[in-house]
């Protein structure tokens, strides 16, 4: 018999199919502060679970954690509306957590790296926001050219999607690193699966980044964020840049 | 002194730090700041070069912990002169030619962001810093070739570049992991050490970690480098502002040349896979420059012409002749950047004025117009064989004594022999006032080059490879049977000899009015003109995913 709470996190830390059933809850939450809630405590919970836990991890979990991750990496490349991309990326890092954590010292760190792994989905929802203040919620996910439009606005969201994609420093980074420090040395297989991830979470940040800034704009002028609104989301994106480069250590 | 590395990645990114902050209030002057710390950073570069070439002391920079660390080493530094150099360069060149592009301060501060990865790169001293700064390169580019926001086609080419880039990059990551996990540290000098101490020591399968490790390095500096299946990015990525292809075509793209060089320790055990990077330096270099030979657009001719210069870089590295790589993409970056940043006013003269010489040269090459008095054919025949060895020869002999020991000097002697040659070859039929003397130019020119390049190429070893031994052994690594190798020799010469007496026997018809355009002429041309398919192979591959992708979602009703 297993581990209940092994069980359990596989709902907090998204295995499939039960991921599904966060993206129905995630997607059915209509204000941005459940959503942002739900984003910073869900893998929280996944992860006290996760350490609750007295058996290891059967390597056919660690193996389906890895297939989950490839899978909403993969059918996040077609999506342009935000909040289902916040939805899938969400699912496609915590899941790594999975593997990661072999190569952690400390259970705080798995916490820590998973809080990493959702404050950028964070701003990105409260990004989310503002664009539907300004496009109406239809519309938050059809909109080319902000780059000439709201050029201070695309500078963020560009930057948090690359924090997403676990580009260096941000924190997906060190987990991304943790994973591959567990999985090559446990399995070819695993090694080959995480490449994959990381070129497909790229290749969709990049699609997503050309989906909103690139383009000529077709709506009416609109209005950029505010100046002293963009140094807030400096300063958050800073310091979750700074938080990765404290985070390296646990690769060592 | 050797403290002042830390600043030359600071500079840049200060830069672009004030760029950013005091932007609205600088307007076009951001320009002049990003040129200002450009030139400090060069000058700093150029007086660390100096130390290291006075002291000869490699040391290492720790910023506390297991990771950043910076080497001072003179692979790092001189990598260091050469891209605070060119950058400088490249942001005086851009102060006017970006003046009416939306964005100006954008720009500058995504080349000084470029500017900074790429000198961290340089001087990394442990596999995390590398690795940082690795991907960050890739990821800073995207955002330079993709620097017109209105422009889709430049941003669907920046992504080439970036998934491209994405390849190399995992595999680095990969090998990255091996080594922590087989040497226990990060540090580039610690990982080294254990290596030379005890050389293939340590196993995965039938491969050692040296082999295993030095492939995906290898593969990562063929993503990075252009090579063959991994080039298709670098043609096409010409959308993106005039300055951003020269930096790119001058620094970022031989970026593969340093990594080999950089993990020379674990490639000096590796006679498997530096064999493979021989062979895939020599497909890329002939496929590069027969690509570049059919385009009609001369940025895209420039770029396969990258390509072309990329494998001969590879290829050099895969004889052994790692410090030659290292002059090569130094001379490759001047001259490259020389031709892009004077491309743009070359076409708008050309607008102007077609500019047609008419000189003999002109007339011989564009309008085929060949002498109708023949040259002795034997006297001929002995200069475009026997001259240009003899030169090269020389030139060798004079820096070292027992260069016909080494098979990689010999390969890459042979290629200079089949450049100098081909290009007597091609001379005979041309409608020249004075013969003599156009070859007698010819003579001087060939023997000026190989003179320079042997006796640069031979201190640029001394400088980086100090230690003679280590510098035998990488030759010796690459060498391959004897048999074969003569085997190999033989057979190219004679299908290059082949090459030429066919070009011969068909420019004959052709002045005879016999030449006919066979049906197998047409397909080649066609297989040609379309790059091999590959893009089209590529680009279907991309729509087949993303359509997939679509039906699993339709499948998983979105969730």
């Amino acid at each position: 018999m297993m581990d209940p709470k092994l069980l359990a996190a596989a709902l907090f830390l998204p295995l499939f199919p039960l991921s599904m059933l966060f993206s129905i809850l995630f997607e059915g939450l209509r204000h941005v502060v459940l959503r942002a809630v739900v984003l910073l405590a869900w893998p929280q919970i996944g992860v006290w679970l996760f350490q609750g836990a007295t058996e290891p991890v059967p390597s056919w979990m660690t193996m389906l954690a890895l297939f989950t991750s490839l899978l909403y990496g993969f059918r996040a490349l077609v999506l342009r509306e935000l909040v289902h991309w916040i939805s899938f990326l969400a699912v496609s890092s915590w899941t790594l957590l999975w593997v990661a954590s072999g190569s952690m010292a400390s259970d705080q760190s798995m916490s820590l790296l998973a809080l990493g792994c959702s404050a950028p989905l964070v701003i990105l929802t409260v990004l989310g926001l503002h664009l539907q203040k300004r496009f109406g919620a239809s519309y938050s996910g059809l909109n080319n050219g902000l780059g000439h439009t709201m050029p201070r606005f695309s500078g963020v969201l560009v930057f948090t999607i690359l924090a997403v994609v676990a580009t260096p420093v941000f924190p997906g980074f060190v987990v991304m690193m943790a994973a591959f420090l567990e999985a090559t040395h446990i399995t070819l297989i695993g090694t080959i699966l995480l490449c994959l991830i990381w070129m497909i979470w790229a290749w969709a940040g990049a699609r997503l980044i050309q989906g909103f800034v690139i383009g000529e704009s077709k709506g009416n002028e609109v209005d950029d964020l505010p100046v002293a609104t963009v140094w807030v989301y400096v300063v958050l994106l800073a310091g979750l840049g700074v938080f990765g480069l404290t985070m390296m250590d646990v690769l060592s | 002194m050797e403290q002042f590395v830390l600043l030359l990645p600071i500079l840049p990114l200060t830069a672009a730090f004030l760029s950013q902050l005091l932007g609205q209030k600088l307007g076009r002057s951001v320009a002049t700041l990003s040129v200002r710390f450009g030139l400090v950073a060069f000058v700093l570069a150029s007086l660390l070069l100096g130390v290291l070439f006075t002291t000869g002391q490699t040391t290492e920079i720790r910023m506390g912990g297991s990771w950043g660390i910076l080497t001072v080493d003179p692979l790092g530094i001189l990598m260091a002169v050469l891209i605070t150099g060119i950058s400088l360069i490249v942001r005086i060149y851009s102060v006017k030619y970006m003046a009416e592009e939306a964005g100006y301060g954008r720009f500058f501060i995504l080349l000084d962001l470029m500017v900074a990865s790429l000198l961290i790169m340089g001087s990394a001293g442990d596999l995390l810093t590398l690795l940082i700064a690795w991907h960050l390169v890739g990821v800073v580019l995207y955002f330079l070739l993709g620097f017109n926001l209105r422009s889709a086609t430049s941003s669907r080419y920046a992504f080439w570049t970036l998934i491209t880039y994405r390849i190399g990059d995992v595999a680095m990551v990969v090998a990255a992991v091996i080594l922590y996990y087989t040497y226990g540290t990060w540090s580039l000098t610690g990982i080294f050490e254990a290596i030379r101490q005890n050389p293939g020591a340590h196993q995965y399968g039938s491969f050692t970690v040296e082999e295993i490790t030095g492939f995906l390095i290898a593969l990562a500096a063929f993503a990075r480098s252009a090579q063959f299946l991994l080039h298709t990015w670098l043609p096409y990525t010409m959308g993106g502002p005039t300055p951003v292809s020269a930096l790119m075509h001058v620094g970022i793209v031989n970026a593969g040349g340093f990594l080999i060089n950089r993990f020379a320790t674990i490639f000096a055990q590796t006679e498997l896979v530096l064999h493979v990077i021989f062979f895939v330096g020599l497909v890329t270099a002939i496929v590069g420059s027969v690509l570049m030979l059919t385009q009609n657009d001369i940025k895209k001719a420039l770029g396969y012409s990258t390509m072309g210069q990329m494998g001969f870089m590879v290829m050099e590295c895969g004889v052994g002749a790692f410090s030659l790589a290292i002059y090569h993409l130094i001379a490759h970056g001047f001259f490259k950047g020389t031709l892009f940043l004077g491309a743009g006013s070359a076409m708008s003269k050309a607008r102007k004025h077609d500019g047609r010489p008419k000189q003999d040269l002109y007339t011989f090459a564009v309008e085929r117009m060949t002498a109708v008095k023949r040259q002795p054919w034997i006297a001929m025949a002995f200069i475009t064989i026997a001259v240009p060895i003899a030169i090269i020869f020389v030139a060798h002999w004079l820096v070292a004594k027992d260069f016909y020991q080494k098979q990689g000097a010999i390969i890459l002697l042979f290629f200079g022999w089949v450049t100098g040659a081909q290009l007597l070859f091609t001379t005979y039929r041309m409608n020249a006032q004075n013969f003599p003397r156009l070859i007698g130019t010819i003579l001087i020119s060939f023997t000026v080059m190989v003179a320079g390049y042997t006796l640069i190429s031979h201190a640029f070893d001394h400088f980086l490879y100090p230690d003679e031994l280590f510098r035998k052994q990488i030759y010796n690594t690459a060498t391959i049977d004897v048999v074969w190798f003569d085997f190999l020799l033989i057979l190219t010469a004679l299908v290059i000899v082949a090459g030429w007496v066919l070009t011969y026997y068909s420019e004959q018809k052709r002045l005879a009015g016999k030449q006919r355009i066979t049906k197998f002429r047409l397909s080649f041309y066609a297989l040609v003109s379309r790059e091999f398919y590959l893009m089209d192979i590529y680009s279907w591959l991309a729509r087949t995913l993303l359509y997939l992708a679509a039906r699993l979602n339709v499948l998983l009703r979105w969730r």
